[in-house]
């Protein structure tokens, strides 16, 4: 008999991935986020369940999916779509009938057997350096899923990177820690309230997580998106600088210049908030930072 | 550093070019067309007297005359010689200007009044390639003339001095004033004609060392002085001998022949030994012999100042890595420096060719891929297992194989073993699908199109189609080069090629080990998905008749777009899906197999390849809509990468989906996979060499990687002064983006190039 977790949602498999862990490595995205950071470039990755997105640059009108969608929640009228996304349940059948792919869904039920087939194809591309990575969303907000499939991946000898907030239970990132060879650990604010503010959680226990990790033995990168206006400032540089001294095991630093390849994402999502625009970080800027971090941390520091 | 010789090369051959039909500098156009006049006049009053003189004959006293009247061009700042100033610098080799073109100015006009069936043929072939008519194939003039390379291997073993022996010994064996003895005396004054050029460079230099009163170029003066004397007659003992054995008989031979000798030679496995034992023995250090490299490719690329002329690209390239005949692993110091060099002097030409493969040492994937991270496009990997392998299916024994290069762009040729005519012709293989289904008053030699009740007859009739077409494009190419032979004779060439001292018998003859001919197949992926399409839609589906897609396609699917949609969703080649890949695999070896079973006129077979030039554009302009969902004119798909009409995730799917096909059938064929790199820093020389590595274990064929940011392009594209070095490869050949067409930059900037 299948067992629940040997099923979840992913949003995307991304191959030839170079910034997600050593090496060439092929990046699972599993669906659903506890946390609502402000800058999320993967809004798609909020809710556990499927969605549809719609492109309106490339909707013609046809009506194909108001025939198509059995809750109605496509109509046009006066050559205009409007899609009410209230009655949507992602099923996804408007997408199946879209011609020109306006419609297009975002995330869907995967087994752990057909994800690890599917990346055991880019086997090739492993072998100098690279394997699996889980990122989301937050990957362990399925845990039994992420756990299957770094099982799995670890049973076909590929390396294994889990990119977490941190934020679950900690009983969670000790069952999956045997089948990790290193945590991409984000490290986004520095200060509860300003967390809280941010991301919608506090950061006690992403922190408290991150040092349990760290006393049980495990690599760990720290990444920090970089945000202008949010967190490109003295005070969460000196966070930065002081939680990478209390950690053993870090390996490297790494800083997430923001883009806001988000902002479009949540259109296409019906999404209203942390809709507005963000200006990206000036590279100079942030490389100087860098430069600062590793002085300061000995901790090579780079810029994604 | 260089700018001396850059200059001193530049000013030459600006004079040198050619503007309406003459060459640009007054001084120079008369000095040459006097010294055309002496070898013409000589040869013309021989051909009067001697008129049934066997034209190998005539081409080696044309030789001989050449080398009597060409005057030497020796460049103060330059330690090599090479310069016989007989034809216009933007030639490499082909070009009427040239007196080594005196044999078919003669000789053709005479083959045609003598047999009219070449001047319908001729005819035919230019119905074929006119695009208001058929736009179906375009051949050369019966006779691939270019994608030539010396037997080099051979000239670093014997030296000239060697082939002579061999003619001298192998005449004694054949009757005299048989045309075996007459070859054999051909290819042994050719080569005395090649001697005789070096001697006269050797004696221009000591001339011009009487009057020479700076240190560094009497210096150089001095090393041609006694080199000349050396090479190309002797095997090169030095690093610096090995370079001149390369440039000197590349550029005279070219001259000589007026052939385009494309490849100049496998360099690291031909100097990475002398440059050892110099290095042992102290005859060099590392920053001489750069500057000796850096100089040596300096020539090739100048020649033909690519960022103004007319045509983008040359078809100059030097192989790099692979393996010796043995199968050893070639990479060495040459290696490196060439690339390095290359990069650092931001060269177009000449292109650096690199066979690859799963064992390919790291150090030398690393030393490319620094490069071409970098941005500098010049580059194509070759698999050698691909290659070799097929050149075995062909028949060729393994230890030949290990010795092919690859040119102008990356068509195969095995060196020292023959001619595999890089390009007998190119065919739009979509096309024969369109005039299957949709006839054209001139496409009657295509058998009609019958009712088929299953795919497996539609498929069984097309490629009959096919089969008639490639049979009425080979017979036709035999037919005429039966007559044209005799003006291709190339006597130098044909020495340096195992087998043809041996028979007796120039290469255009058959002379020679192997006499392949190679057509490139343009459009693969079009038709492998057009098939699909059809068999998909119409047979198993059976949403409508092959009678409706017929109509729908002459509608150029207006009215349909439900339908497009539908067909454009289906599996297509290259999205490593399986059905898709296992038919498009099918289809390659039905394809091919029915073109290496053709014989061409040397009583070789044909190698079919898959790669683009520029043909995959222009064939496009006539090809109306195809059954994958493609509209009128939209472009086709090139070499063997996947059509364009469906977006592509990343970088590794038509990788993964090259495991799928077998292009060994393709006989020792290159196919060419566009692969777009991201320009990100995180793409490291280390994850390159991974990349490339695995790319061998899919067994991709040969890979032409682009590293250029699409901002880049656009920006280049409105603001061409900014970007006047921006190098991009496209079509097997590297050329300065801004000098494209805006046609041809529109369609790099929006291929498919499977970015990440």
């Amino acid at each position: 008999m299948q067992n629940s977790h040997d099923f979840g949602t992913i949003f995307d498999i991304q191959h030839f991935s170079v910034s997600d862990g050593p090496g060439i490595r092929t990046t699972v995205f599993l669906k659903g986020c506890p946390l609502r950071c402000q800058w999320c470039h993967n809004p798609e990755s909020y809710l556990p369940s499927s969605q549809v997105m719609f492109y309106a640059e490339k909707c013609k009108v046809c009506g194909a999916c108001e025939e198509a969608c059995p809750a109605g929640c496509h109509s046009i009228s006066g050559g205009v779509h409007r899609f009410n996304r209230d009655a949507c349940t992602g099923c996804s059948q408007c997408v199946q009938r879209c011609p020109t792919g306006a419609l297009q869904q975002a995330g869907r039920t995967m087994s752990v057997d057909d994800v690890i087939a599917e990346v055991m194809e880019d086997t090739f591309f492993y072998e100098h350096s690279g394997g699996l990575t889980l990122s989301g969303g937050e990957p362990m907000f399925q845990p039994g899923f992420a756990i299957s499939l770094a099982k799995a991946a670890k049973g076909n000898g590929l390396h294994v990177c889990l990119e977490t907030s941190g934020f679950c239970k900690s009983e969670y990132l000790q069952q999956i820690f045997p089948y990790v060879d290193l945590f991409l650990y984000d490290y986004k604010l520095t200060g509860s309230e300003k967390h809280k503010a941010y991301t919608g959680v506090s950061q006690e226990l992403i922190l408290q997580n991150l040092l349990l990790l760290d006393a049980m033995g495990g690599q760990i990168v720290l990444r920090c998106p970089m945000i202008p206006g949010r967190n490109i400032d003295d005070e969460h540089i000196g966070g930065i600088c002081r939680i990478a001294g209390q950690l053993n095991h870090l390996t490297a630093i790494h800083l997430e210049p923001y883009h806001n390849i988000g902002v479009s994402k949540r259109e296409r999502l019906g999404i209203s908030e942390n809709s507005q625009m963000i200006e990206p970080p000036d590279r100079q800027v942030l490389q100087s930072i860098a430069e600062a971090i590793q002085t300061e941390t000995g901790i090579n520091t780079i810029i994604l | 550093m260089y700018e001396i010789q850059r200059a001193d090369l530049a000013a030459y051959y600006q004079k040198m070019t050619l503007s309406d039909g003459r060459l640009a500098d007054e001084a120079c156009n008369q000095a040459f067309w006097s010294m055309r006049e002496a070898v013409c006049q000589e040869m013309e009053a021989l051909y009067r007297e001697e008129p049934e003189t066997p034209s190998v004959l005539l081409k080696s006293r044309l030789h001989t005359l050449m080398a009597k009247h060409f005057e030497p061009i020796i460049f103060a700042e330059n330690p090599f010689f090479f310069e016989m100033g007989m034809r216009e610098s933007t030639s490499w080799g082909l070009g009427d200007l040239c007196p080594g073109h005196w044999l078919r100015e003669k000789l053709e006009p005479h083959i045609h009044r003598e047999h009219p069936i070449c001047a319908e043929i001729e005819q035919q072939m230019e119905a074929f390639f006119d695009l208001s008519q058929l736009g179906l194939c375009q051949a050369s003039n019966s006779f691939d003339g270019d994608h030539h390379t010396l037997g080099y291997t051979t000239l670093f073993a014997i030296g000239i001095n060697g082939l002579i022996q061999q003619a001298q010994n192998r005449r004694e064996a054949f009757l005299p004033g048989s045309p075996q003895y007459q070859f054999c005396q051909a290819a042994e004054e050719s080569c005395r004609a090649m001697i005789a050029i070096a001697e006269k460079f050797a004696q221009k230099a000591k001339k011009m060392l009487q009057e020479e009163p700076c240190a560094s170029r009497r210096r150089h003066l001095e090393r041609i002085a006694e080199t000349a004397g050396r090479i190309p007659a002797n095997p090169p003992q030095t690093f610096y001998e090995g370079l001149c054995m390369l440039l000197f008989t590349r550029e005279a031979s070219a001259t000589l022949e007026n052939i385009g000798v494309s490849q100049l030679g496998h360099v690291d496995r031909l100097l990475g030994g002398l440059y050892e034992a110099d290095l042992q023995a102290g005859r060099i250090t590392e920053e001489e012999a750069r500057e000796l490299i850096g100089i040596w490719m300096l020539h090739t690329d100048i020649k033909f100042d690519l960022a103004h002329a007319s045509w983008p690209e040359t078809s100059t390239c030097i192989q790099l890595g692979g393996c010796d005949a043995d199968g050893n692993p070639v990479y060495n110091a040459v290696t490196r420096m060439f690339i390095e060099e290359h990069h650092r002097l931001g060269l177009v030409n000449p292109k650096l060719n690199c066979r690859y493969c799963a064992d390919s040492p790291d150090e030398y994937l690393k030393v490319a891929g620094r490069a071409i991270l970098a941005g500098h496009n010049n580059f194509v990997l070759i698999n050698d297992e691909i290659i070799i392998s097929g050149l075995i299916k062909s028949g060729v024994e393994e230890k030949d194989a290990r010795c092919y290069v690859s040119g102008g762009c990356q068509e195969t040729m095995i060196e020292g073993f023959g001619h595999t005519e890089g390009v007998a012709f190119y065919a739009s293989v979509p096309r024969v699908l369109d005039l299957f289904l949709r006839p054209h008053p001139q496409s009657a030699f295509l058998p009609a199109l019958s009712p088929a009740d299953s795919f497996e007859a539609f498929y069984e009739q097309f490629l009959a189609a096919l089969n008639a077409f490639f049979r009425v494009m080979t017979d036709q190419r035999t037919i005429r080069q039966q007559f044209h032979k005799e003006w291709t004779v190339a006597p130098f060439f044909s020495a340096t090629q195992r087998g043809c001292i041996e028979n007796g018998m120039d290469y255009s003859h058959g002379g020679a080990k192997y006499n392949f001919s190679t057509v490139s197949l343009i459009g693969y992926g079009t038709v492998a998905d057009s098939l699909y399409a059809i068999k998909s839609l119409v047979y198993d589906q059976k949403k409508l008749s092959l009678e409706e897609m017929i109509q729908v396609l002459a509608n150029n699917w207006e009215g349909c777009e439900a339908l497009r949609q539908e067909a454009i969703s289906l599996p297509k080649y290259g999205h490593n899906h399986a059905q898709a890949d296992a038919f498009a695999d099918r289809f390659l070896r039905d394809l091919t197999d029915m073109i290496r079973v053709r014989k061409n006129e040397r009583g070789g077979s044909y190698i079919p390849s898959l790669f683009v030039y520029y043909h995959f554009e222009t064939f496009s302009r006539c090809l109306r809509a195809t059954p994958d969902g493609r509209r009128d004119f939209d472009l086709i798909s090139a070499g063997s990468a996947p059509s364009q009409l469906k977006m592509i995730k990343d970088v590794t799917v038509p990788v993964k989906s090259m495991q799928h096909i077998d292009f060994t059938a393709c006989g020792g064929g290159s196919s060419v996979l566009d692969v777009k790199l991201p320009v990100s820093k995180q793409v490291t020389p280390d994850i390159f060499a991974a990349f490339i590595r695995a790319c061998a274990k899919y067994r991709c064929p040969t890979l032409q990687p682009n590293v250029v940011s699409q901002e880049e392009l656009l920006d280049a594209k409105l603001h061409p002064d900014k970007h006047q070095n921006l190098i991009v490869r496209i079509c097997g050949l590297s050329a300065y983006f801004v000098a494209l067409t805006p046609q041809v930059q529109d369609e790099i900037i929006q291929r498919n190039l499977y970015a990440m």
